[in-house]
């Protein structure tokens, strides 16, 4: 690698130097692979990133924090007769990398067979890269980035009813990474990522709150303007100023797109293979059961372009493929890598390492439509806590946003709590809104359950 | 006997040309710009970890991180780059790179600091030096076959253990040249229970910064049995109340309430930004005057305990809330000069990749007069909260929450039925002014607890006696 790593490079100057670093990483999975079968390994797979940027924050229109960001890891998994040894690195150099494949070798004298452990099979390998447009290095000079930040702020502070600024965000990175194995894969993943961000302080007479917005995306030319970024942090919290109460009881509750994915996170995450196996779901036998209202269809595309949850292949290498999850209602996949696959006599579904892109598609419905349609009750535009229990599908969190009556905002209530059993809510959806957030890799609007207990 | 200074520099330096010499050096050379600070932090940290699943230990893995960030900062306006090798062309980029914003100035001499030699709060040793796989593998079989004794409906056991060992050496333009090996191990076990097509998870852990012989020395039987005692009580749980109630915490964890209500709000960066709810507010009554918190670092092998935190301070005690006054903030060196206050001992980092920040280290509220069981007696309708999954709070708001995983209803001044999991709310600045009963038996936490903030953990302790508050909002399902 060469040593101009920390000057202030742009991303354009970034990727052309992590061309040399994608060589060193191949380089380094190869030796690795070569060295291990001959050490008398039956399989390994090694997998590294390298991710450079730069990162600003600016306050009351001045430079606060300008950072560097460099972070590269290496991660190798060596099986001998069903023994693992798992080793990673923050260390890109071959010596470093040969360290940890004798560190790697050694564990995997003493873990205990495991029936279950191992690469997939060399047929489900990707063998199609396509282009999914995730990679757009710009010249963006670091000067842009603190103009932006500042344009962002001022736009934001030209709000009377702002305080003060608690910074505006911005940053850009570039990643290269690598996974390969000993079935002969080596994939790579070039990816870029921009955001700007914007929090404020504003107050009431009850106290201070706090809000901010964000554009974050692939492309710097994908981001929401700085100013159009300042002015919807601004009017979050004017929204907010207006604080009010509600009482306890039962109320249909409305969670915005940006809480709703949370949702969905939770009824993903029961999904996952690994909770499955070791019987930590609240999803358990529910495979071809009504686990949403019928005219709710959930989607996995781990294809769509410039997508934040995008990529050919899964962290096993194995290839992934757009696919149904759930089907009118109905529960139709899993989200399996290949050994919590084999831990459940199935098949891999290419999700190991996570969930891909996640659309959630229903008849929508603007939130004005949905608020009228209930009448009354809590759009919730935060939550707070850890209270999710995705064994029993428990679900009690903190809570604050908007009570509406009529369906028309009446006031800011926080300080509550929202409680109920995420089976049950999720089979109590009465509509999915139209104002689908695209700051995710689940796409969803905002989403309205009946009869939930709020406690004020 | 060498120095620590000398210690960790043999160590971190072996196959490297790098020295505390040549860092001395690279912290002179920024003397050239006009900034009123600047700092380089090195650190290697080893990690090992060992995980039984299905009675197996299947999952073993080894971790090293090490790299050297610099920061250099000028009134409130901070560089900061950082590099992951400890070689002195990467010293001389990242010093380049944290220096691009800074103006050049007036050459300073720096003259370093003699470390003092005190003693450490913690062994030296590495945490499982000469220990046996043999006998980790055997440990982690022991609690597996423990916690399925325990009870028949307990389906699924997972053992984890986990050591590191940190090395770090920090010199400043200030004069200040620290170095600490710090140690710090975990024993965790989770287990799923089944019984009439219920299912729940219970989970317990223990841990701190000493040593494998100390570890396999406490009783680790109790670990196992309070982890399926959690998910067997949860099996029978009822629906939680829903509302504003009397509300009796458990000693020891239950302490995430002082971390969550009192702590973040206390941290010196968002009052000398004036966003922490605790703003300007030192001298108030902000809790019953039973309440006295204390923030202490030097705790012998605490969780949240060092000999010296990341810019190189000494850690102390600082009390918080005296008799219920609100007493003083916790201090990194860049927020305590720009409130011209002193630093505390409170600035940590995750990493070398990460700027420091002012963080909580131990925090707890000291032991009261009353008894436990008098506590619970005294409630008519009410919860008894010993176990908790974590808190959250907004400082800004003073808004927080935390979350129970294990709970019971008081009625009539007894213990009743095992309720779900719920959330309890409150505010800040408000929650401890109805603590009305402190307990005599203050506890430390057994040694579990990960603060998180602004994207960056840090491992932390927390404790508290029972305590009952009058007035917090129980976020059950039974409403009315």
């Amino acid at each position: 690698m060469t040593q101009r790593d920390n000057e202030q490079l742009t991303l354009v100057q970034i990727a052309e130097q992590q061309k040399q670093t994608a060589q060193t990483m191949q380089h380094i999975a190869e030796t690795l692979i070569d060295r291990a079968k001959g050490a008398g390994a039956d399989d390994i797979e090694v997998w590294s990133y390298n991710t450079i940027g730069n990162s600003v924050e600016v306050r009351n229109n001045d430079l606060e924090t300008l950072e560097f960001n460099q972070d590269s890891h290496l991660g190798i998994n060596v099986y001998f007769e069903q023994r693992k040894g798992t080793v990673s690195i923050n260390d890109l150099t071959e010596s470093a990398a040969l360290q940890g494949l004798e560190a790697a070798c050694n564990i995997a004298k003493f873990t205990e067979p495991d029936p279950y452990a191992g690469l997939v099979e060399a047929n489900r390998m990707a063998s199609e890269f396509k282009d999914l447009s995730l990679d757009h290095p710009f010249a963006l000079t670091i000067d842009d980035m603190v103009a932006a930040a500042k344009e962002a702020e001022a736009s934001a502070l030209n709000s009377q009813h702002i305080k003060q600024s608690e910074g505006a965000n911005f940053y850009s990175h570039r990643s290269v990474s690598c996974y390969a194995n000993s079935h002969d894969f080596c994939g790579f993943n070039q990816t870029t990522r921009y955001s700007l961000s914007n929090v404020l302080i504003g107050q009431t007479e009850k106290g201070m709150i706090r809000d901010g917005y964000y554009t974050l995306g692939r492309e710097y030319g994908d981001l929401l303007a700085p100013e159009a970024v300042g002015t919807q942090a601004a009017d979050r919290i004017q929204a907010k100023l207006k604080l009010g109460k509600c009482s306890s009881g039962k109320f249909p509750v409305v969670f915005n797109p940006e809480v709703a994915r949370g949702l969905w996170s939770h009824l993903l995450g029961a999904l996952k293979g690994g909770a499955l196996y070791q019987r930590s779901s609240f999803m358990l036998d529910k495979l071809g059961h009504s686990i949403l209202p019928k005219d709710i269809t959930i989607m996995e595309d781990p294809f769509i372009l410039k997508g934040l949850g995008s990529s050919n292949y899964d962290s096993d290498g194995v290839a992934t493929a757009k696919r149904t999850i759930v089907d009118q209602g109905k529960l139709d996949g899993y989200f399996l890598s290949g050994y919590s696959a084999r831990r459940l006599g199935m098949e891999t579904t290419g999700n190991a390492g996570g969930i891909h892109n996640i659309l959630i598609e229903s008849p929508q419905q603007s939130l004005d439509a949905m608020l009228k349609q209930l009448g009354t009750g809590l759009l919730v535009t935060e939550v707070m806590g850890q209270g999710v229990n995705i064994v029993t599908g428990n679900y009690s969190r903190g809570a604050s946003g908007f009570w509406f009556e009529n369906g028309q905002i009446q006031h800011y209530v926080q300080e509550i709590t929202i409680a109920g059993n995420l089976e049950d809510m999720f089979q109590s959806i009465i509509a999915v809104g139209s104002d689908v957030d695209g700051r995710s890799s689940i796409l969803t609007g905002s989403v309205a359950i009946d009869g939930m207990t709020i406690a004020a | 006997m060498t120095s620590i200074i000398d210690r960790v520099e043999s160590h971190l330096f072996k196959e490297s040309n790098l020295s505390v010499d040549a860092i001395k050096q690279a912290i002179e050379s920024m003397g050239r710009f006009q900034q009123d600070y600047a700092d380089i932090f090195l650190q290697e940290v080893v990690m090992e970890y060992w995980q039984l699943e299905d009675g197996l230990v299947k999952d073993a893995s080894f971790n090293l991180n090490k790299g050297l960030g610099i920061r250099s900062i000028e009134g409130e306006k901070t560089g900061f780059s950082y590099a992951n090798q400890f070689e002195l062309t990467a010293l001389n980029n990242a010093l380049t790179a944290a220096t691009s914003i800074s103006r050049a100035g007036q050459s300073k001499a720096v003259s370093f600091n003699q470390p003092s030699s005190s003693t450490s709060l913690y062994t030296e040793k590495n945490t499982l030096a000469g220990v046996d796989q043999a006998h980790k593998i055997a440990l982690l079989r022991q609690l597996d076959a423990t916690a399925r004794q325990l009870d028949e409906k307990v389906k699924q056991v997972i053992v984890s253990l986990s050591a590191a060992d940190e090395h770090m050496l920090v010199a400043a333009i200030d004069g200040t040249l620290a170095a600490d090996i710090r140690p710090m191990i975990r024993l965790n076990v989770t287990v799923v229970a089944e019984s009439a097509g219920r299912r729940e998870r219970g989970s317990a852990g223990m841990g701190g910064r000493y040593d494998w012989h100390h570890l396999i020395s406490l009783d680790l039987e109790s670990l196992a049995k309070k982890a399926v005692d959690q998910a067997v009580v949860n099996l029978d749980a009822v629906e939680a109340p829903a509302g504003t109630m009397e509300v009796v915490l458990g000693n020891g964890w239950p302490g995430v309430l002082l971390h969550e209500a009192v702590g973040h709000g206390l941290e010196g960066d968002f009052n000398r930004k004036g966003s922490s709810a605790y703003a300007g507010r030192i001298g108030e009554k902000v809790a019953s005057e039973l309440c006295t918190v204390v923030d202490d670092g030097t705790l012998q092998g605490q969780r949240g305990s060092l000999n010296v935190d990341d810019e190189g301070t000494p850690t102390q005690s600082n009390v918080l809330i005296e008799n219920g006054v609100l007493k003083g903030y916790m201090q990194d060196k860049h927020n305590a000069r720009l409130m011209g206050q002193s630093p505390t001992g409170n600035g940590r980092r995750e990493s070398y990749a990460h700027l420091p920040m002012p963080r909580m280290t131990n925090t707890l509220m000291l032991g009261g007069s009353s008894e436990p069981a008098e506590i619970i007696a005294s409630v008519k309708r009410g919860i008894y909260a010993p176990n908790f999954a974590g808190g959250q709070v907004d400082i800004t708001s003073g808004n927080f929450v935390f979350s129970a995983s294990e709970a019971y209803l008081i009625e009539d001044g007894k213990l009743t039925a095992p309720i779900k999991g719920a959330t309890l709310a409150g505010n800040g600045p408000e929650v401890l002014k109805y603590a009305s009963m402190v307990g005599n038996d203050s506890q430390l936490d057994p040694g579990i607890g990960i603060c998180g903030k602004d994207g960056q953990s840090v491992p932390v302790c927390v404790g508290q006696p029972t305590l009952k508050v009058d007035k917090l909002t129980v976020g059950g399902t039974q409403a009315g």
